[in-house]
């Protein structure tokens, strides 16, 4: 069996809105292990994006246990035109991971100028800013944002929704070749079953802040025991 | 297709031809500011001194540019001073909110509340008078608008989602509001910065008129249009002279203010 990277355990998660605590995870658990791909599956509101939250650390108003054993994880967001600083170049941006633990210059361009060669990015993008690439391109800063930092495991929140169906497809392909190449785990989050399952190994589907049903992703397409389950592969198909 | 912001240029080009005529007056005027002339004294505009002369045969010209220059240092420092103060502590309430920004905000309204003309002449009342003394009162009392303007941008911008990706990043909560936070409210800033200015001349050209700003022998805006006032029939171009050259000073920045607006209600 690979090394365990992240255990989460009885979680319970919340959201303050004007002082009132609403309860968004209901003691969800779960692992995931060294070169999986973990797909989480459901509506949107269903605490998809709270959950990415809590393991990143950002919302505390949680309780139970999150355990990383293989470091910090990163995180890739929806929609890149909000989550990449739209006054940074691409070069800064890439780099920033790599400034806060502190490499020096040189080998951060170096680096940087690799990661954009890797997600298959020109490097004259180096100059420039989010605004002035396509959402595939911008997608792609996004992807090598996160993985600069060499983390084992990378967190995608619905990262190809915002993005056209061809491009859909380029970049999970990217998704896809990354984890070969570099050995990565995801957990890879999304509301489309097509998507899941070209992805994932491993299947999680979510409802109202409770996992209803796990599984490997053959058995959970093919064999899906929760009422939940059945009804977003009768909508996807 | 790109509109182009005219308010923007024909702001940014009066506005820098006045500050380069200014700067020009730190090195060189045609004569002497200060130097008494028995045998010119009113005279009319003409080509020897293109904006007359005073009653005491001073040339207008160059005492304008000296006057000019006193004002925008005034502005200059009036504007750093609360420029600076204002965006560390709008920054810092602007993203951590809570009680500290509560207190802060609450004490800013109580400032605010009072027209700044009335509390700088308090203040000078009270410190006394002079070019350094108006800076400093002038600067503190233009602290809140820019703490209030820079606090509700960060408040804005710190649920986006580059915010919590620079955080995941691992950027410290000071490399967060500055190096991330920052550049994103510097069209704002800049638009506040300009019309801060125009106040910054405007308040003091108010207080040297008063006779509770710059002191002789330095030369002000305000105390030449005091000055003016007492001849205002009979040597128009001295009251004329100096209010134009305050209007355009003051219309450059403002338009160039107003451009930066909106451009960045275009992005």
């Amino acid at each position: 069996m690979a090394e365990t990277l992240l255990e989460v355990r009885h979680l319970n998660a919340f959201y303050r809105n004007r002082g009132r605590r609403q309860q968004i995870l209901h003691d969800v658990s779960f692992t995931i292990h060294e070169g999986e791909v973990l797909g989480l599956v459901g509506e949107s509101g269903c605490g998809k994006t709270t959950l990415s939250r809590a393991i990143l650390g950002i919302n505390r108003e949680i309780d139970g246990e999150i355990l990383h054993h293989g470091g910090q994880p990163r995180m890739v967001f929806q929609d890149p035109a909000s989550s990449l600083n739209p006054a940074w170049t691409v070069g800064r941006l890439l780099e920033e991971p790599l400034r806060n633990a502190g490499v020096p210059k040189q080998e951060r361009l170096a680096r940087a100028i690799e990661m954009l060669d890797l997600v298959g990015l020109d490097s004259a993008s180096y100059e420039r800013r989010p605004g002035g690439l396509s959402g595939g391109q911008r997608q792609r800063v996004g992807i090598a944002a996160a993985i600069i930092g060499q983390p084992k495991l990378v967190i995608a929140d619905e990262p190809v929704s915002a993005l056209d169906v061809t491009i859909q497809a380029q970049i999970l392909d990217l998704f896809m070749r990354l984890r070969k190449e570099l050995g990565l785990s995801y957990l890879f989050i999304s509301h489309d079953m097509d998507v899941i399952w070209q992805i994932s190994d491993t299947v999680m589907v979510m409802e109202n802040g409770r996992i209803v049903e796990t599984g490997p992703r053959d058995d959970v397409f093919r064999d899906p025991q929760h009422p939940y389950t059945k009804k977003l592969l009768d909508a996807a198909l | 297709m790109k509109r182009r912001n005219w308010t923007l240029r024909i702001g940014g080009c009066v506005a820098a031809v006045m500050v380069a005529l200014i700067l020009l007056g730190t090195v060189w005027t045609p004569y002497d500011p200060n130097a008494l002339a028995g045998a010119e004294k009113s005279m009319a505009p003409c080509l020897a001194h293109l904006f007359g002369t005073d009653n005491f045969g001073r040339d207008l010209f160059s005492r304008v540019l000296e006057g000019g220059r006193t004002s925008l240092l005034i502005a200059f420092c009036t504007v750093a001073i609360g420029g600076v103060c204002g965006t560390v502590i709008g920054s810092l309430t602007g993203y951590f909110g809570g009680l500290v920004d509560e207190v802060l905000m609450r004490f800013n309204d109580s400032v605010s509340a009072f027209p700044n003309i009335l509390l700088a002449l308090v203040c000078v009342s009270i410190f006394g008078t002079g070019k350094y003394k108006i800076i400093l009162v002038l600067g503190v009392l233009f602290i809140p608008s820019f703490a209030r303007i820079v606090r509700g941008e960060f408040a804005r911008e710190r649920s986006r989602d580059y915010v919590e990706n620079a955080r995941i990043m691992g950027a410290g909560p000071f490399r967060v509001m500055f190096a991330h936070i920052l550049p994103n409210v510097k069209t704002v800033l800049l638009s506040s910065v300009a019309i801060g200015f125009n106040n910054a001349v405007l308040a003091e050209a108010g207080m040297s008129f008063l006779s509770m700003g710059v002191q002789p022998p330095d030369a002000s805006l305000g105390r030449m249009l005091a000055e003016a006032q007492g001849s205002l029939f009979t040597m128009p171009w001295y009251a004329l002279s100096t209010g134009c050259f305050m209007v355009l000073l003051i219309l450059g920045f403002s338009l160039l203010g107003q451009g930066l607006q909106e451009q960045e209600r275009e992005l």
